[in-house]
């Protein structure tokens, strides 16, 4: 813990208009395990604008968890190459101490598991007092009336009271949005939510991601959204990315990717997501096979073994991300770059 | 039966994997594990040299050769450290006394010269030196090893059977049961350890048989208690609830399904329960209650060898040695098998989900 | 048979009219009822107050409700691996409640259940192959069923073919799999004895989506080769709506609406069901910007509360008067469709 509080960051330079909020350029984590080197993620690159709420899309072993802890800096260093651009400063090449600053107060994350997220034996207000005292230099009172605001805004009925319970009296979706409210605490440009529903009622759900929208519209904060769940994405996000194998494989505004997905994993999970409001049981449509481990992999499309549409040059060599208008983009070799 | 419609079966991968049982997988950890795997080595090294030592040329562990008592280590023939020795402390003398050998001196020092040359039995070498009644220490540590080690494990393996037995029951059972092996249980723990071994000793006799059986007697009460508080944590696992819906019995669920999931812990506790074990037998030698002569034990060689550390130490410091680091080795395999057998270490951090 | 409807004594459901599942029903539960006492005093927590339901051979009927809705707590109870409170639950032609030991085992037999997490309802020192066979063996030693050795190995061996698993795995085990392969192994576990229904506790929650839709179809596939019919529990709407002919939704251990698939999604009477229904995203932009959720205030109250009347009220945009001081019970409104809300039904009395 810091002796003295990170303070604000009033010494950030605005940034330039249509300057993008956050940048990656060619992204690599790896890991090694018990059983070899995993390439959790493997050459990301992302752009993220103000104000933009992007879903990052992908199953397990798809890198997305991995790739927002890399984020925030929170992966061992020594793993991880590439650049992240913040506010046009370098992420990575940052101290310790300059990016201990920024987590909480510029970037926020949310995490999956409320139950686990907060510390059962600190008050809800202690916890949430903690970000608003480290970062904004705020006295105990002042942190206190701020932080009942905070519940307040974030749908916690009676929260002056609320403020002094422990997270076991409070219930899941209650934590969760104790934990936006952290989260939002310092009005931050980027919020990272991973999974921030997936543990939740459906009902629960809907008023969750309906308060992180309405939340981070009126602070004009960048939100990364991470989920299974392409429900969520469509009705959520403005543009989305899905990850397989470490690697984005199609992207885009959300209309124009489930409207008309270019790449066949993108097709095969919309096709097997059994939809509501098509009661017709037309029989999903699986991918065979399964994710793969991340281990080992040869340096061709990752999705091969699995893809209806394969050709032989999937085998043999990666393909590169083509833009095929508006935004759309997407990696493989049945839209090869144009010559 | 209606053939199933064109559902794709996945092409076994190839090459195969082996079968890799979660054996298999904790073997491959503690491999990695380099304290664990020396200590490893080690254990089978006691193992080899104490339980084979009948068939070592060691000399007889009981035979009381007075001549050569209290010899140092050496690798000369006995014959030679004890004329060595009597010259030295003729020699100690004479300087002292500031005057020449006397002629029976002399004739006696001779009469040993020749008693060295003839008699086969100062051809010995005592590697380890002999204690006070001329016995081999080289032969008393291997033949007290064995009798330490076998106490060690069959008090463990008794241990074992009655704590995981009774703790799964116990466990699995729950209600009446539970409460009546707990609260036995916990009377056994009440009693004075000492107190106990020592009536029993003394109402049933000196025998190995007795002392193991006094040692085993209360010592598998903690393993039931950890064994126990495993099987509770268990008995919700899904698993166990498939066991019941397919109509397994109680007895089927405890032996087949619990027990061997509690293995690890079980192997564990029993690699540091054999160090207690032969610590517990060496106090009680100590005090005069474990093996009774001419049997010897790594507790008895301590304890006789205390009575003379000042004088003659190497009587103390071989079974000293030779207990720790049969202890230092268990007690580092153990910690190895609980890396190895930890189930939080296995891999599928990274992929969240 | 018109025995059915002599034999229904449910005077409260009311209209004969009701579309029965097709007769004998498989499995008939009635007023079935699982409170789990709370010390100091308190009112017994009611995880499941007066379910019924009906299942015909070769139907699926699907479970929804969301966490605490005391679903998972009701297939429990329906198997009796936790004794009801209340109620009766009849399999075959036979009353399940009254049996223990062997008999209970016996009258099970055709009743199995597979389990929602694929790395924890298998025994991880077992194989495959052991884990496929241990039903046969626990059959088999009780005298329910005769294989030899070799029929033992034969039949987990088909049976690993009809889950989509290559015979090879047999000696592998859980660990060396993936959870899409680990539920498969569930799946033929349960299938060994040749059930005729299938309690399927959240089968596919735990799993990813493109394994999700492979486990579905195999779910279907199976129930068309062997005629097999499933209680399908699950939270998952669209995934029930998937696989189910007729779905019941639970609420706080009550049952509030019961209908086929098809008229629940297109007609959903009770309030709480329509919440529910516009709650659930779906993947397709411009389908959620055109639609209007219902949002419901607060939480679910906690099963331990004893709440009088609906246990929906304190959640309900559309609640009168009455429905805080009576409890609606589950009545017919349209052909097959039931629906416990005093929209519907006047209290009685």
């Amino acid at each position: 813990m810091a002796a003295e509080p990170a303070g604000h960051l009033e010494s950030l330079e605005p940034l330039a208009s249509g300057a993008p909020l956050l940048r990656v350029q060619d992204l690599r984590v790896r890991f090694a395990t018990g059983d070899g080197l995993v390439q959790a993620v493997a050459g990301v690159d992302l752009r993220l604008a103000r104000g933009e709420t992007l879903g990052l899309v992908g199953e397990s072993g798809s890198g997305k968890s991995v790739l927002s802890l890399a984020l925030l800096g929170l992966v061992p260093q020594g793993q991880v190459t590439g650049q992240i651009w913040f506010r046009g400063e370098e992420l990575l090449a940052m101290s310790p101490a300059r990016l201990r600053r920024l987590r909480g107060d510029r970037i926020a994350m949310i995490f999956q598991d409320p139950m686990t997220a907060l510390n059962p034996y600190l008050r809800i207000g202690t916890q949430i007092t903690e970000v608003l005292r480290l970062h904004q230099g705020l006295g105990r009172r002042a942190a206190r009336e701020r932080a009942i605001e905070l519940l307040r805004d974030a749908g916690i009925a009676a929260p002056e009271r609320r403020i002094d319970q422990y997270p076991h009296q409070f219930s899941g979706g209650m934590r969760q949005r104790a934990l936006i409210a952290q989260g939002l605490a310092c009005g931050p440009e980027l919020l990272i939510a991973d999974e921030p529903t997936s543990a939740l009622d459906v009902t629960i759900q809907a008023q969750i991601l309906d308060l992180i929208r309405l939340r981070t519209r009126s602070l004009g904060t960048a939100v990364i959204l991470i989920t299974h769940d392409l429900g969520v994405v469509a009705g959520a996000c403005d543009t989305l990315a899905v990850m397989y194998a470490g690697r984005i494989v199609e992207r885009g505004p959300t209309g124009p990717v489930f409207q008309a997905p270019r790449h066949p994993y993108t097709q095969g999970l919309i096709r097997s997501v059994p939809r509501l409001d098509r009661p017709g049981a037309e029989r999903l449509v699986a991918i065979p096979g399964q994710p793969p481990s991340g281990i080992g992999l040869p340096p061709c499309c990752p999705f091969h073994p699995r893809c209806a549409q394969v050709l032989p040059i999937c085998r043999q060599a990666l393909p590169p991300e083509v833009d095929l208008g508006g935004g759309h983009g997407v990696a493989c070799w049945l839209y090869p770059e144009p010559r | 039966m209606t053939p199933m419609e064109a559902l794709p079966v996945p092409a076994a991968p190839d090459p195969l994997p082996p079968p890799v049982s979660p054996a298999a997988v904790a073997w491959r950890r503690l491999r990695g594990h380099r304290m664990a795997l020396a200590s490893l080595v080690l254990l089978a090294l006691y193992a080899l040299l104490c339980l084979g030592a009948p068939l070592l040329p060691l000399h007889p562990y009981a035979e009381q050769v007075l001549a050569h008592e209290n010899l140092p280590p050496s690798f000369q023939p006995a014959g030679i450290t004890l004329l060595a020795t009597r010259e030295a402390e003729l020699r100690q003398l004479l300087a002292a006394e500031q005057r020449p050998a006397s002629p029976r001196e002399r004739t006696q020092l001779a009469g040993l010269a020749r008693a060295v040359a003839s008699d086969p039995v100062h051809r010995r070498i005592y590697l380890l030196g002999t204690d006070a009644l001329g016995r081999d220490l080289l032969s008393r540590l291997l033949y007290g090893g064995r009798i330490s080690i076998l106490i060690g494990l069959l008090g463990t393996v008794t241990a074992m059977l009655l704590g995981v037995a009774l703790g799964s029951i116990a466990g699995y059972a729950g209600g009446l049961l539970d409460t009546v092996i707990m609260r036995g249980v916990d009377i056994l723990f009440g009693l004075p350890y000492l107190l106990v071994v020592i009536i029993l000793m003394a109402l049933f006799g000196r025998s190995v048989f007795n002392l193991f059986f006094a040692v085993a007697l209360l010592s598998w009460l903690t393993l039931c208690r950890v064994v126990r508080g495993q099987v509770i944590g268990l008995r919700h696992a899904e698993f166990v609830t498939a066991a019941r819906a397919m109509g397994a019995s109680p007895a089927r669920i405890v032996f087949r399904h619990l027990t061997p999931n509690t293995l690890g812990v079980i192997v564990v506790f029993a690699t540091l329960m054999v160090p207690e074990f032969i610590m517990a037998e060496s106090f009680l030698s100590f005090l005069g209650l474990g093996v009774s002569a001419p049997l010897a034990s790594w507790g008895s060689l301590v304890a006789d060898g205390a009575a003379v550390m000042e004088l003659y130490p190497w009587q103390l410091l071989g079974p000293a040695v030779a207990m720790t680091g049969f202890l230092f080795a268990m007690n580092f395999l153990g910690d190895g098998l609980r890396d190895a057998l930890d189930p939080q270490s296995r891999r599928g951090g990274v992929h969240g989900r | 048979m018109n025995e059915l409807s002599e034999r229904d004594p449910k005077g409260k459901r009311g209209d004969r009219n009701a579309l029965p599942a097709p007769d004998p029903p498989l499995l008939e539960v009635a007023g079935l009822c699982l409170h789990y006492p709370q010390g100091g005093g308190q009112a017994p927590v009611r995880a499941v107050d007066g379910l019924e339901l009906r299942i015909g051979p070769g139907e699926t009927l699907g479970l929804v409700g969301e966490s605490g809705c005391g679903k998972s707590s009701a297939a429990r109870a329906i198997a009796q691996l936790v004794r009801p409170t209340a109620g009766q639950v009849r399999f075959q032609g036979r009353e399940l409640t009254g049996l223990a030991g062997r008999a209970l085992i016996a009258a099970r037999q055709g009743m199995q259940m597979v389990f929602q997490d694929p790395y924890a309802a298998l025994d991880p020192r077992m194989t495959a192959g052991e884990l496929i066979a241990e039903p046969l063996h626990i059959y088999r030693n009780r005298g329910l069923l005769t294989l030899s050795r070799t029929g033992l190995a034969e039949r987990v061996a088909e049976l690993m073919e009809q889950v989509g698993l290559p015979r090879a795995l047999r000696d592998r085990y859980p660990h060396q799999f993936s959870g899409g392969q680990r539920q498969r192994i569930g799946i033929a576990r349960a299938l060994a004895p040749r059930p005729e229904l299938l309690l399927c506790d959240e089968p596919v929650s735990a799993l990813d989506v493109s394994i999700q839709a492979q486990i579905l179809n195999l779910f279907k596939d199976l129930q068309q080769a062997f005629g097999l019919a499933y209680l399908f529990i699950a939270h998952d709407l669209a995934v029930v709506q998937y696989v189910a002919s007729r779905v019941a939704v639970m609420y706080l251990g009550r049952l509030a609406e019961t209908a086929a698939a098809a008229d629940l999604y297109r007609d959903p009477l009770h309030p709480y069901t329509r919440a529910l229904l516009s709650a659930v995203p779906i993947p397709d932009p411009q389908v959620e910007r055109r639609r209007q959720r219902i949002l419901l205030s607060g939480e679910p109250p906690s099963p331990d509360q004893l709440l009088a009347g609906c246990p929906f009220h304190s959640r309900c945009a559309q609640r009168l008067e009455v429905c805080a001081r009576h409890t609606p019970r589950l009545r017919e409104a349209a052909p097959g469709h039931q629906v416990a809300c005093f929209l519907y039904h006047p209290p009685e009395g």
